[in-house]
């Protein structure tokens, strides 16, 4: 295993460089999720370290035995275990964000998009009102602005 | 009424709650913005998309060094004009070579400045400073 993938494995990881992962969509979508665990799988092979999320509908997606994943799906969930990414639920979801780079989620893909878009300043904590607007977000990003010298 | 409203963006930690093209926001606060790596795995139909190449092409005119990869279920998009209009603002275009080989698409059809790559180039390629933002279904 790489520690460097879980920062619950190495705590001296940096964790500016957290890529998190969140599934809300619900177990009946989860066949369609290949794309979305081979993105973390990527992020995870070029020793980039993330933390993968369920949150909402999207509890027991990934996590559950009954889980309706592609061969390609398991493939890479698989890839992503054996590397020490845990799937994990959404208690520790706010504070991951705060410290994260980026953010890529496997939604609903019938959400109503609302809002289009879902933006949280990087180093920033979400509050409750954020999260609670992630399920049904259009899409979501974590935002830099650099300053200049 | 959800954050942000019906359609809008809604920014964790700012009271407008409106739409704002952050790369013009920071230029106009003499501050740079960072270069932005888009990772596009939806199509334009899927909720949030059009605005975020709309915001990927103001970031590429405003000066933004941005990189665009199509994947799987986003490869719908390259026969739209958002191709165009990226590379036309100045954003570098490239496409997953296993996914479009998957998908059947015809190179013939594809945008010359699409430049044939991968997932995995695409992350590997990303500055430390760069953000990246991404699509899904």
């Amino acid at each position: 295993m790489n520690p460097s993938v879980n920062p619950s494995v190495n705590p001296s990881v940096n964790p500016s460089v957290n890529f998190v992962g969140i599934v809300t969509a619900p177990p009946l979508d989860a066949h369609d999720a290949s794309e979305f665990l081979r993105t973390l799988a990527a992020f995870v092979a070029l020793d980039l370290a993330v933390r993968l999320f369920e949150m909402g509908p999207g509890v027991g997606s990934l996590s559950s035995d009954a889980r309706d994943l592609s061969a390609d799906g398991e493939h890479y969930l698989a890839a992503l275990r054996e590397e020490g990414v845990a799937i994990e639920g959404p208690a520790g979801l706010a504070d991951a964000l705060a410290s994260a780079r980026a953010v890529v989620v496997f939604a609903d893909p019938a959400r109503r998009g609302v809002p289009a878009l879902l933006t949280l300043p990087r180093g920033t904590t979400p509050d409750d009102a954020w999260l609670h607007a992630l399920a049904d977000a259009g899409q979501v990003r974590i935002e830099t602005v650099v300053e200049t010298t | 009424m959800p954050p942000g409203g019906e359609g809008g963006t809604y920014h964790a930690g700012r009271r407008d709650g409106g739409r704002r093209a952050g790369d013009r926001y920071a230029a106009g606060m003499g501050r740079a913005a960072s270069p932005l790596y888009l990772l596009v795995a939806a199509g334009p139909a899927s909720p949030g998309v059009v605005a975020t190449l709309a915001d990927a092409e103001a970031a590429a005119r405003a000066g933004t060094p941005v990189a665009v990869l199509w994947t799987e279920a986003g490869l719908a998009t390259l026969a739209t004009d958002w191709p165009t209009r990226l590379a036309a603002a100045g954003a570098s275009l490239s496409m997953c070579a296993r996914s479009a080989r998957l998908r059947k698409v015809d190179p013939v059809k594809v945008l010359a400045n699409v430049r044939w790559s991968s997932l995995t180039a695409f992350v590997r390629d990303l500055p430390a400073d760069a953000r990246l933002w991404s699509v899904f279904p």
